[in-house]
């Protein structure tokens, strides 16, 4: 009686009340329902120390989904809470099966070290994933977007928008209800946000089998949406992207922006424009048109060979993507048409150019995404990596379109910047092939960038031949043969002496442990040592995040330029998979 | 497609003036759907700039596309065959343009024949002599009863792909030929597709009887009754479309949507009995009336 109850509230007050009912709280567990209540409807993964963990509903939820075991546990004299969890490092395989299940997961982490405070640990949701805002490599697919849509069901018109976070590409329309349904048929979007109050018409309108998520109709407001847009764009006015006069088209896009901040994306410098789609633009095809053609999906089974598999020859992941909009969207003006067909004719008829270009466009990669996830500061060493031979592939590129004598793609490539600074500045500050792939890690920031970190990496480096030589050297002052240097966690570095020669052993040696058939001393040299390597490792690590940072904060200034490029090749990339299935 | 089968090419024209709807006749598994997607998706590919597997083509733009294949199940939503068929096929009618592309494959197929034959029936003469615009269309369908259509409506012709009888097994040719034609050749699909034999011979015998007792062409309907409802196509079909829609509360009509959103959009509170009244007056201007 009770879980179901709690299933259908909504209002965080409410879910405490049925909780409290339920459970004796602990200190942990009167944190857990606060950070619940704010979330009543996401599964919260709960940080506790190496685990999270998931309690109650949630539990039973993650327990099936994930296929994970479920316990109680006893919490006070009669109750007791199921409790289901996975260890930290498995997150990335365990949440995004949670969030193709369609739940809302939120991350709840430890905020403070727990060595460093007495007591409870403070701890917060650090993101809240939803089917249609995730940002993690393992859940978005590559040539597939991950729209985020809006609807907004004005008093006359309706307004929609669509924003992919992984890329940062931001759409924005108007029209009657079986326009937007069209778009929405044609963007596919995997979660759908709408004014709370207008299921019905929202179900009648585009069906029921969208994953949608309502807000409170204050959140669609015109006038803040307008201000909140302005400030994202960092514009004064919205003139410039044509979409000054869309009130309703406004409504809904602010709402993303406000459904972002909710789920705590703050960093979200990547999207820094917004586009309008249209009516006149692009072929009507609506949602029935395209499952009996196949468009993007087999009506068989979830086998390939929807018509978009046939025809995609794509080399990129963006381009896959461009080409899934263009088949979703085909053109109308006869213009804008043979503007692309002159190019698959140049690539078609100049089959040396068109291999050099794929050669470029082969080595460049999901672009797109890494400029996001520079922005979300959530861009791997790897990817840095992938960042700069990308870039070296645009220059080429840009040099092959301007020795064509095609107009069109001389104004796209008028339009790339290889970003020439960023390309030396990679070059130089990041190792070709970093040791690791996580900046806490170390191993990333190359040699030359910073004298001090130099320094250190050469004492760390040269820490066991020195040891070595401090081995060699007093065992042939004490005449021991078989002394040896070593390290555990307790003593840190130590001399190791066996029990036939313990009367050799200097008085100047600090006796610290009694073995069975050895004893161990530390020496003053060796105590000394030891600091310095241990800070040295420390300060490494310190050092490498700085200049890492330093490097994201000086990527961040180039992040149109770079999403301008994505656009390019996208293009490109989809020209060259249509004349590949001219051929 | 199989490895070792050869793709054969076919000539499809379809114009405002002179052959502005197709209909395909021919059995089961020649090929007339392939023939239709085929047809879409080559315009599809020439509007996004890509080439067309084709010798030639001329293709003027196309402004919308609208596909309906007859009897795709839609159990999930609740909706029967035939609904589903329904509702999409009035989408069409009520949102077709003059350089709209129209392809209807065995629309009518979900429901008795008699039934079936009429509805298709209707849609032909409607798309033919819609107001808004002559929407091109291809119709495929094994109702070969709908060749009659080419003698009443100027710009509808007949096309069958076409199949040989070699004694008692037929060979698809899969080449699209003018003309209708008569035979479903239904049987045998059965007999290839490994029925019992029994089930097909018994199935032969029922065949020659029905069309010994009723003739072909007998469900044709009558040419007083068509010159009838010549006059009335258009508001029959559009009444028929609406008499669907009504009775199922759905609201894929525009009409009926902008009619309801303007409802919803009222603040009655607000509202003086003059505002009221041009409300009332701007939503009977939406419906037409």
């Amino acid at each position: 009686m009770s879980s179901r109850a709690k299933r259908n509230t909504d209002t965080p007050s409410e879910v405490k009340e049925v909780q409290q009912k339920k459970y004796v709280e602990t200190p942990l567990m009167k944190q857990y329902y606060e950070i619940k209540a704010v979330h009543p409807d996401a599964i919260l993964l709960f940080r506790v120390g190496d685990f999270y963990e998931t309690f109650g509903d949630d539990a039973i939820k993650a327990s099936t989904i994930l296929g994970i075991t479920l316990t109680r546990r006893a919490n006070g004299s009669a109750s007791s809470v199921e409790l289901a969890g996975f260890p930290y490092h498995a997150l990335d395989t365990y949440m995004p099966k949670l969030v193709r299940a369609g739940e809302r997961v939120a991350i709840c982490e430890q905020l403070e070290d727990p060595k460093m405070v007495k007591g409870l640990v403070k701890r917060g949701v650090i993101e809240l994933v939803t089917p249609g805002i995730v940002m993690g490599e393992n859940l978005v697919a590559g040539k597939e977007n991950t729209f985020l849509a809006s609807v907004y069901f004005g008093r006359n018109i309706t307004g929609v928008a669509f924003l992919d976070l992984s890329t940062g590409e931001f759409y924005v329309a108007e029209g009657d209800n079986t326009y937007i349904d069209k778009l929405i048929s044609n963007l596919q979007p995997k979660e759908i946000l709408f004014q709370r109050g207008c299921e019905e018409l929202f179900n009648d309108t585009f069906g029921t089998k969208h994953y949608t998520y309502r807000l409170d109709e204050w959140v669609f407001a015109e006038s803040v949406n307008r201000d909140k847009l302005l400030k994202q764009l960092g514009v004064t006015t919205l003139k410039g992207f044509g979409v000054e006069n869309m009130g309703a088209g406004i409504s809904a896009a602010g709402a993303i922006l406000y459904y972002l901040d909710f789920t705590e994306h703050k960093h979200t410098s990547h999207i820094s424009s917004i586009q309008r789609i249209d009516r006149g633009d692009s072929v009507w095809i609506d949602r029935f048109t395209i499952r009996n053609l196949e468009l993007f999906h087999t009506n068989s089974t979830n086998q390939k060979g929807s018509f978009l598999d046939v025809i995609d020859r794509t080399l990129t992941p963006m381009g896959g993507r461009q080409l899934r909009r263009w088949v979703a969207m085909p053109l109308m003006s006869v213009e804008k048409i043979k503007m692309r067909q002159d190019i698959v004719e140049l690539f078609v008829d100049d089959s040396e150019f068109v291999a050099a270009m794929r050669e470029q466009i082969a080595t460049i990669g999901d672009l797109e995404r890494i400029a996001s996830r520079i922005a979300t500061e959530r861009v791997t060493p790897r990817e840095l990596v992938q960042l700069k031979s990308a870039l070296g592939a645009i220059e080429i590129m840009q040099a092959l379109m301007l020795s064509t004598d095609n107009d069109a793609m001389h104004r796209m490539a008028e339009n790339v910047n290889p970003l020439v600074e960023v390309r030396k500045r990679l070059e130089s500050d990041i190792y070709p092939d970093p040791e690791t792939n996580q900046i806490q890690r170390g191993g990333i920031i190359a040699s030359g960038v910073s004298a001090e970190l130099d320094d250190l990496r050469r004492v760390a480096l040269h820490g066991k031949e020195y040891l070595l030589a401090l081995q060699q050297r007093e065992s042939e002052a004490t005449g021991i043969p078989s002394l040896k240097v070593a390290y555990n966690n307790v003593f840190g570095y130590y001399i190791e002496v066996r029990n036939t020669h313990k009367d050799k052993v200097p008085e100047s040696w600090i006796r610290k442990q009694t073995l069975t058939g050895a004893e161990r001393y530390i020496t003053e040299e060796l105590k000394e040592y030891e600091q310095k390597i241990m800070g040295a490792e420390e300060r490494i690590l310190q050092i490498e995040s700085e200049i890492y940072a330093q490097l994201l904060a000086f990527l961040v200034q180039h992040l149109s330029a770079m999403q301008r490029d994505a656009q390019v090749v996208a293009r490109m990339d989809c020209l060259q998979s249509m004349a590949q299935i001219a051929v | 497609m199989p490895i070792g089968e050869e793709y054969v090419p076919n000539d499809v024209v379809l114009d405002c003036d002179k052959q502005q709807i197709i209909v395909i006749t021919g059995p089961n598994m020649s090929g007339k759907s392939a023939l239709l997607r085929q047809t879409a998706l080559i315009v599809l590919l020439a509007q996004m700039g890509s080439f067309v597997p084709a010798e030639a083509a001329h293709i003027g733009v196309v402004d919308k596309i609208f596909t309906r294949v007859g009897a795709s199940d839609n159990i999930s939503e609740g909706e029967s065959t035939f609904m589903v068929e329904m509702l999409e096929s009035a989408s069409i009618l009520n949102n077709i343009s003059p350089r709209s592309l129209v392809l209807l494959d065995e629309i009518g197929r979900g429901t008795s024949t008699y039934d079936g034959i009429s509805i298709a029936w209707a849609m032909v003469e409607y798309l033919h002599n819609n107001q808004q615009g002559r929407a091109k269309t291809l119709f495929a369908t094994h109702y070969h009863e709908l060749n009659e259509l080419e003698n009443m409506l100027e710009r509808v012709k007949n096309y069958h792909v076409s199949v040989k009888e070699i004694d008692k097994s037929i060979v698809f040719l899969r080449k699209l030929v003018r003309g209708g034609t008569e035979h479903s050749f239904g049987i045998h699909v059965a007999r290839m597709a490994g029925m019992p034999r029994g089930v097909v011979q018994r199935a032969d015998d029922i065949l020659a009887n029905l069309e010994k007792v009723y003739g072909s062409g007998e469900i044709v309907p009558s040419q007083s009754m068509t010159k009838r409802s010549k006059r009335r196509v258009a508001e029959s079909a559009t009444e028929s479309a609406h008499n669907i829609q009504l009775s199922m509360f759905q609201l894929d009509d525009p009409v009926l949507v902008a009619i309801r959103d303007q409802i919803k959009g009222l603040d009655i509170n607000s509202l003086t009995p003059l505002e009221a009244l041009n409300k009332l007056n701007e939503i009977k201007r939406i419906t037409g009336l």
